[in-house]
């Protein structure tokens, strides 16, 4: 599948290249975005703002609802901090129909939640820990690039973010997604109000990159001819006000109906955050109660699957021996060893605090310890070992001292 | 080994040949030959390099015997014998010919040689064996407080000591002044106005006007000039040789022309005839030397010639003449012309400090004149003490010990302030060494104080450094007043000591029995001296550190950084009754003030002040400057209790003293006793007490008023600085909160902390422990928590409607029932922080609960808190600590957990790293930070205020987001813990002072901060880390400093006993902030230091920062930001009009009540999140107006580009498909983000 994409994008970019210069395969797109006013920068009511497209080029193995339509995905970097996914949309609709976008960097799933759904295929539980690295090469993973949002992670069971904008309702084309879904009887969880006022959060700047998925592919050869600054008046506001002037910013603006309540930024930002982090303690219980109650079930399902894999009933080892471990809520014994079936300890943990244990042994045995200075020699050698240690020491600090006479600190006045 | 062997192989063959062929090299060029005979010895070498590994070293006959040699090489390392050939192979192979050489010619004569041992950097020399002298040295430097030390004070000697011989110019200079004055024709005698004539010019003949010769009618006694009877170099010049006393300038050399006893007849030490006299012969001396040097071509001219006072004494002035580049001298030099009586000119008896030497109607009969008599006294003894330190030089055996102990007592004075004549002299220091070296008679015994017993002196042997700690031993522990010292050990003083004693309450006599040296002092001078050696030797208790720099480089001249205290009082207005005797003893009105205001303050302050210590200089001849340490535990007592109603003449004398303010109060104890209240209005201002006591006792007994008095630490804007405005505070406050300070907090944490512990049995799990951890709780925020009026807040204006929370940390039990899985524990906190609202809310039925969530929080990490706001006006934020969550994380991050049938799944590294950093510091250091810092507020009383002070000064100077306020107060914590060379502040703004003092000295790229948070203390009280941790500390911070040259990762180390890294607090620290940081102290320091001089400190301006250096400022409106109010310059308008017209409000916020909600702060924080290390951030979190930006320089060159290049970028002008940091893009996008909050963005 991948093979099919490379041949476009390179054509695509020889074409282009009359037009405008790729960086690193990237087509830089200037962005003229309304500049708020202030009573210092009034003059310039627009500025630029690059960002820059490349066709995607997918990774193999990778299961991310994106690479399921490679050659009609755009990769997009350097997006403003506070682009919505609606801004987006309206951007890249000029060249054809999105189907949806993506940010990049995901939250990292429930650890707990993963293991369950790999149960039954083993293959699965790998390619599930390769997730969120779907990127090529160039697009090394950046660390501080996780965007940690509790609330995003507690709603995991969401497929794929939801459009909240007033715009055009576009229809999703079927498409059979390997997403390896949890046991339908694994409890839903009441999820909290958001604690973000805004749909989409603020990414971080220069890191920000999203996948924007066309119906198909003809879009992507159109964004890549594409030449000359794009004005986007309406940036961060509605889209019914998408036509009329762009907003005076001032505080009596903040409340104008033209900014879009779901993205708000400043002022309005802060204070609507206020409150979203003060959810109602009614929702929390239930929140905390369901959270509680799917863990509890999700932890059953895993213990049942591994005691059915393992084998019921006590451990026995290769030697035949009955091994005693420590139980817990759900299981009374038995042990998970790498591969074979239950070696209980069989952790380089408990290794390690065995090892350093005996060594402490040893150090406070006041057994047959080797005498010091049995041989003559050994007392010379200690002998000199302190002396050189004593002339080190001494040439270390005339040395630090001569770095301190450089600079000029004894001087007596 | 196989490696050794190798090159020993090689060695065989080669070195030989090598070493024939370098030596006929080295006269000229190698011609051809010579070359391939190197070339071909170099081959060898290479071929049995090559070679070697691929032979067997067992059966191999070179390798086995490579191995003999090795064997050989090492024994002989050990013994040391012989074996000269083996030895040159293997040097000359190791390419140090020279080095070794030079060692071999040393080696065979080991033993006593007398060449110092030269170490060399070579590893090998180091096992050379040690000649008697190197012992020596090693051992001596380890008893003189260790290598370092010892070295560094050879340093400074050596920067400091002039050689012995003198150098030609100034030996030719002072031959010419000797022979000049020698070769003066004399003058016959006339009487006074006569000889003044005659002269020409003024004298300035010292003494009250009563004994003036030319206004008195009956002077009989005549003036004359009389060749000298000799001239003599005195002082200790003569002795130790010279010392460098700044850059090109040399210590005085002092000439002492002895006057003849022809010009003077027995009753001339009777009403200043003396004095008369001798200021008459040396302005004789002092009228041809300006001639002279007026004269060119002379090798005298160009010199100036002034009058001094001799020793602070005006009754001798002496000539001072400044010589240097133009009399052909290196260094310029000040030479003093004294004139001296000789030795028998009066009576011994008839000079006794107990007499009256003055005959005037106003002196009654049984006066005393001790002053008067010890300058006559004076004048004599130049050579006596000469003797007295020619006697210690050859005495002492240690090569120039005595020229280095006054040299180092010079510079430990002059570094700590001390005046010349108050101590800071090598006269003062000879004096001391003379007690130390040969020991003294101390009275007292048996608490008589004419009782006098020998102490015996150390002995000869002692070097200047083991002499320097016996002298501040001996004068910081004497209680002089008690225990008089006579530094005379013969038989027959001059003077007998009774007589001294009997006029002295404080006496310390010279060597030749005849003077007390203090006789001139105040009481405070000899309080400051021995203040001032207590504290060194305090400091030197600690025996693991290095103390060289405090003890004798680190300036603490600056008076402000000293005292507690520092007052300068302007004395042009004073009233002071004085007589002729009075005028006699101080002559001048200076000295007679700073006498009478020591004298009041001293009895008026009794126990709050430790030292009172009156200063004058000449600069200011109508200022007296008091400086005061105080006793931190009594200086801010209310109430001084005088003696009961029954003694009348003492309460008489009590009212006397303190006027109006003197009561009569019955006690709780049923006793009756006059007192003296002093009213504050809130707690902090307990501090201006003693302020309060000068004013009133200046006003009442000197006529001095109160703006004539200027203070340091007592000005009211020192605290107005962490106040707010009193109309933004009754606004918004509970009436009357200002009283209480950060008592209704406390209050409030009490009634949790109850209602916590009674709800246990209501709740799933019991709760282990509250413990509290934000500065709220200790003492130590900015501003005062004042509780806010719930009923009045949603009125009130927005620009002051924020509300600080405390941030508390509960425990609960350990149980089965909590999840072992990471996001299910936050689920069950949220589960009991839902339970525990539900109670809290049954019990304080007018308080207000959230759950407030961390926003950006990830699912493992702990994530959300209960917040609090109780009835009574004060917040909290309960946080719930489990302990398993370290453990779980620990594992995830590790990766190597033991697993169990029942383990669960484990979550990525990528979230656990923060999670773990998160936890740590919330529930772990946060508490034990706390714990360890709030009990220093209870030990010292100032540290709270001074902590308060530091952290205003840095968020005033937008390091809000840049500096934790734990690592503050950690900084804080030095200054009381490690107070140097100085004893502990006691008053606050003394304690920021001393802390922006350590921010300009501490040198932190070449060392930490080692607190000793909870060692114990030792004897002086200072507490001490054990010597092990220490090292260990040290040695991490080298390890990590040779790592990370350019300091890039942690600039600050702050090291405790609990962080052995020393970066928990403060590893945010760039170099870039480190450095500001630095500069800002240092401007602060100077401001400072120009404005106690010149006794105008703005301390406003200290709290504002220059704008200059930012590359963008983002200003915000001010009428929005909710700490508006807190600012350093917030302007009253905007809440007085705002509360006035409460219907015409215009608010954004609404009534709600919002807790630690600072949208601009969120704001300033966001930017840095969003644009990480793009640009730097600063900002003041107490009401700051402007947000400072910084551009990372290392960001702006153009780049090829990539996806996650962490920065907004666009493509760069040229050919390259380069791109470059769009600054515009990024600066607009801050403006969209701050929309509502931004008044205007400066771009520079």
């Amino acid at each position: 599948m991948p093979k099919a994409v490379v041949p476009v994008n390179k054509g695509k970019g020889k074409s282009t290249v009359q037009h405008s210069k790729l960086y690193t395969n990237f087509l830089p797109i200037e962005l003229l975005l309304p500049a708020p006013s202030t009573s210092s920068s009034s003059q310039s009511r627009v500025t630029s703002h690059y960002i820059y497209v490349r066709p995607h080029t997918a990774k193999s193995g990778s299961t991310s609802s994106v690479t399921a339509s490679p050659e009609s995905t755009v990769f997009v970097a350097n997006i403003p901090v506070d682009a919505s996914e609606r801004d987006l949309r309206v951007l890249f609709g000029r060249w054809g129909v999105v189907e949806f976008v993506e940010f990049t960097g995901g939250s990292g799933a429930n650890a707990l939640e993963q293991a369950v759904q790999g149960l039954g295929e083993d293959d699965e539980v790998e390619q599930e820990e390769e997730e969120g690295e779907e990127e090529s090469d160039d697009e090394a993973q950046d660390p501080i690039n996780d965007l940690r949002d509790t609330e995003e992670d507690n709603v995991t069971s969401r497929p794929e973010p939801t459009f909240i904008g007033n715009g055009p309702k576009l229809p999703r084309r079927l498409r059979t997604r390997r997403k390896p879904a949890l046991p339908v009887s694994v409890p839903e969880v009441e999820a909290l109000p958001p604690l973000d006022p805004r749909s989409t959060p603020y990414g971080r700047s220069g890191s920000r990159c999203a996948h924007i998925v066309y119906l198909d592919a003809l879009p992507l050869q159109r964004l890549m001819a594409h030449t000359g600054p794009i004005h986007l008046p309406s940036y961060g506001l509605l889209p019914q006000s998408a036509y009329s002037k762009p907003a005076k910013s001032s505080l009596k603006s903040m409340a104008s109906p033209q900014s879009d309540p779901s993205n708000p930024t400043g002022l309005s930002y802060y204070i609507s955050q206020y409150t979203s982090l003060r959810p109602p303690l009614g929702a929390i219980k239930a929140f905390a109660d369901s959270s509680m109650a799917r863990f509890d079930h999700l932890q059953s399902l895993l213990l049942k699957s591994r005691a059915k894999q393992q084998g019921a009933g006590a451990l026995v080892d290769e030697d035949g021996f009955t091994v005693v471990v420590r139980g817990g809520r759900y299981g009374r014994t038995g042990g998970r060893g790498p591969g074979s079936t239950g070696v209980a300890v069989a952790s380089k943990g408990f290794g390690k605090n065995l090892a350093s244990e005996q060594d402490d042994g040893k150090r406070k045995g006041s057994g047959a310890r080797p005498k010091e200075d049995f041989y003559r020699f050994q007392k010379t050698e200690r002998k000199r070992q302190e002396l050189a240690g004593l002339r080190a020491k001494f040439e270390q600090d005339k040395a630090k001292v001569d770095e301190l006479k450089k600079t000029k600190r004894f001087t007596p006045y | 080994m196989a490696d050794v062997k190798k090159r020993k192989a090689g060695e065989r063959t080669s070195g030989p040949q090598k070493r024939a062929a370098k030596r006929k090299h080295l006269p000229r060029r190698p011609s051809s030959p010579e070359l391939s005979d190197v070339a071909t010895s170099g081959e060898n070498v290479v071929g049995t390099l090559v070679m070697d590994p691929m032979i067997d070293p067992d059966d191999s006959p070179a390798s086995s015997e490579g191995g003999e040699d090795v064997s050989e090489g090492w024994v002989e390392g050990v013994e040391n014998e012989d074996g000269d050939g083996d030895d040159d192979d293997v040097e000359d192979f190791g390419g140090s010919v020279e080095e070794e050489a030079e060692e071999d010619d040393v080696e065979p004569e080991a033993g006593p040689s007398t060449t110092k041992p030269k170490p060399t950097p070579n590893g090998k020399s180091k096992y050379r064996p040690p000649t008697m002298e190197e012992l020596e040295t090693l051992r001596q430097t380890e008893s003189s407080g260790g290598n370092t030390f010892a070295l560094q004070l050879d340093a400074l000697l050596t920067s400091t000591l002039l050689s012995k011989t003198p150098p030609a110019g100034l030996k030719d200079l002072l031959a010419t002044i000797h022979s000049h004055i020698m070769s003066l024709h004399s003058l016959p005698a006339l009487l006074p106005p006569k000889a003044c004539k005659r002269f020409g010019q003024a004298i300035p003949f010292p003494g009250p006007d009563v004994f003036h010769p030319l206004k008195r009618a009956d002077v009989k006694w005549t003036l004359g000039w009389e060749k000298p009877e000799e001239v003599i170099i005195g002082g200790s010049w003569g002795v130790c040789g010279g010392y460098r006393k700044g850059k090109k300038e040399m210590g005085d050399v002092n000439v002492v022309a002895v006057m003849p006893a022809a010009l003077f007849s027995p009753k001339d030490r009777m009403d200043f005839r003396y004095f008369h006299k001798r200021i008459y012969y040396l302005a004789i001396i002092k009228k041809s030397l300006e001639m002279l040097g007026e004269k060119s071509g002379a090798s005298l001219s160009g010199i100036k010639v002034r009058w001094e006072d001799a020793h602070g004494d005006s009754r001798r002035p002496i000539i001072v003449i400044s010589a240097g580049k133009e009399q052909g001298l290196r260094d310029s030099v000040e030479i003093s012309v004294s004139a001296a009586a000789p030795g028998a000119l009066f009576q011994p008896s008839s000079l006794s400090p107990s007499k009256s030497l003055l005959r005037d109607a106003g002196i009654p009969e049984s006066a005393q004149t001790p002053l008067y008599s010890t300058s006559i006294i004076q004048d004599t003894l130049h050579k006596a003490h000469l003797l007295h330190l020619h006697h210690l030089s050859q005495f002492a055996t240690v090569d120039r010990m005595v020229d280095a102990f006054l040299a180092l007592w010079r510079i430990w004075a002059s570094r700590r302030g001390l005046q010349r004549h108050r101590g800071g002299s090598g006269w003062f220091a000879s004096m001391l060494l003379g007690w130390v070296m040969d020991g003294v008679l101390i009275g007292g015994s048996g608490g008589d104080r004419t009782k006098f017993r020998r102490e015996p002196g150390l002995g000869k042997s002692l070097t200047a450094w083991a002499a320097l700690k016996a002298a501040w031993e001996r004068i910081g522990s004497m209680d002089l007043s008690k225990r008089p010292v006579s530094l005379c050990v013969s038989q027959d003083p001059m003077i007998p000591l009774p007589q001294i004693l009997e006029s002295f309450s404080v006496a310390l006599v010279d060597p030749t029995g005849s003077i007390n040296i203090f006789a001139e002092w105040d009481e405070g001078d000899i309080e400051l001296l021995q203040y001032h050696a207590r504290e060194t030797l305090a400091l030197l208790e600690h025996v693991d550190e290095d103390h060289f720099s405090d003890v004798f480089l680190r300036n603490l001249s600056i008076t402000s950084g000293v005292y507690d205290d520092f007052l300068t009082i302007d004395i042009s207005s004073i009233r002071l009754d004085t007589d002729v005797l009075e005028e006699s003893e101080r002559t001048t009105k200076l000295r007679r003030a700073s006498q009478a205001i020591s004298s009041l303050l001293r009895r008026g302050l009794t126990d709050r002040v430790k030292l009172v210590h009156c200063s004058v200089d000449q600069d200011h001849p109508d200022s007296v400057h008091v400086g005061l340490i105080y006793n931190s535990s009594s200086a801010t007592r209310v109430m001084d209790i005088g003696p009961s109603s029954d003694s009348k003449a003492e309460g008489q004398a009590f009212r006397e003293f303190w006027g109006d303010k003197a009561e009569l109060r019955r006690f709780k104890d049923g006793s009756i006793s006059e007192s003296v209240v002093w009213s504050i209005v809130r707690p902090e201002e307990a501090t201006t007490i003693p302020y309060q006591i000068v004013c009133w006792l200046l006003q009442r007994h000197l006529d001095i008023s109160t703006p004539q008095v200027t203070t340091f630490s007592a000005k009211r804007s020192w605290m107005d600085i962490l106040q707010v405005d009193a109309a933004a505070r009754d606004a918004i406050n509970v009436a009357g909160s200002e009283k209480l300070g950060f008592r209704p907090i406390l209050d409030g944490y009490e009634e949790l902390y109850k209602l916590l512990k009674s709800i246990d049995n209501e709740l799933p799990l019991s709760i282990l422990q509250v413990q509290p951890a934000s500065e709220l709780l200790r003492y130590s925020t900015t501003f005062v928590p004042h509780p806010i009026d719930i009923a009045r807040y949603p009125t009130a204006p927005d620009c002051l409607k924020y509300v600080s929370r405390a941030e508390i940390v509960v425990q609960f039990e350990s149980s089965p029932r909590w999840p072992d899985d990471l996001a299910a524990i936050q689920k069950v906190k949220f589960a009991l922080m839902e339970k525990l609202a539900g109670l809290v809310r049954h019990a304080q039925r007018d308080s207000t609960i959230n759950i407030v969530f961390d926003p950006h929080a990830s699912e493992i990490e702990d994530s959300a808190g209960l917040e609090i706001l109780l009835g009574s006006g004060v917040a909290f934020l309960l946080r719930i600590y489990h302990e398993r969550e370290r453990t779980l994380l620990d594992r995830a991050i590790e990766g190597d957990a033991p697993a169990f049938g029942t383990s669960l799944p484990l979550p990525p590294r990528r979230l656990a790293i923060p999670a773990l950093e998160l936890h740590v510091r919330r529930f772990i250091h946060l508490p034990r930070h706390h714990a360890t810092i709030a009990p220093l507020h209870h030990r010292y009383p100032s540290y709270s205020s001074a902590c308060r002070l530091l952290k205003r000064w840095f968020s005033a100077h937008m390091l809000s987001l840049k500096i934790e306020t734990e690592a503050i107060e950690l900084l804080m914590a030095k200054v009381y813990l490690q107070p140097g060379s100085l004893g502990c502040p006691a008053s606050a703004p003394q304690g920021f002072v001393r802390a922006i003092k350590v921010l300009t000295e501490w040198d932190w790229k070449i060392e930490p901060i080692i607190l000793p948070l909870s060692g114990e203390a030792g004897k002086s009280g200072r507490p001490r880390m054990d010597g092990e941790v220490q090292n260990g500390i040290v040695r991490q911070f080298e390890a990590r400093r040779t790592k990370d040259k350019t300091y890039l990762h942690s600039a600050w180390v702050i090291a405790t006993e609990q962080d052995h890294t020393g970066l928990r607090w403060t590893s945010g620290i760039s170099k870039v902030v480190a450095n500001r940081v630095r500069s800002l102290a240092r401007a602060t320091l100077e401001a400072i230091r120009t404005a106690t001089l010149s006794s105008e400190l703005d301390i406003r301006a200290l709290f504002t920062t220059p704008l200059a250096d930012y590359d963008v400022l983002v200003h915000l409106h001010s009428g929005i930001l909710p700490t508006y109010a807190q600012g350093v310059h917030a302007d009253a308008a905007n809440w007085v009009s705002e509360a006035r017209f409460k219907n015409a409000r215009r608010t954004v916020y609404g009534d709600e009540i919002r807790i630690a909600f600072d949208p601009a702060l969120a704001f300033a924080q966001d930017i840095q999140r969003l644009y990480g290390d793009t640009l730097l951030v600063f900002f003041d979190q107490h009401g700051g107006q402007v947000i400072g930006l910084l551009w990372n320089p290392d960001k702006v060159p153009s780049r090829a580009l990539k996806p996650f290049l962490g920065y907004s970028t666009k493509p760069s002008a040229g050919e390259a498909a380069l791109v470059t940091l769009d600054k515009d893009a990024v600066i607009t996008e801050i403006q969209r983000l701050g929309e509502g909050l931004i008044k205007s963005i400066v771009v520079k």
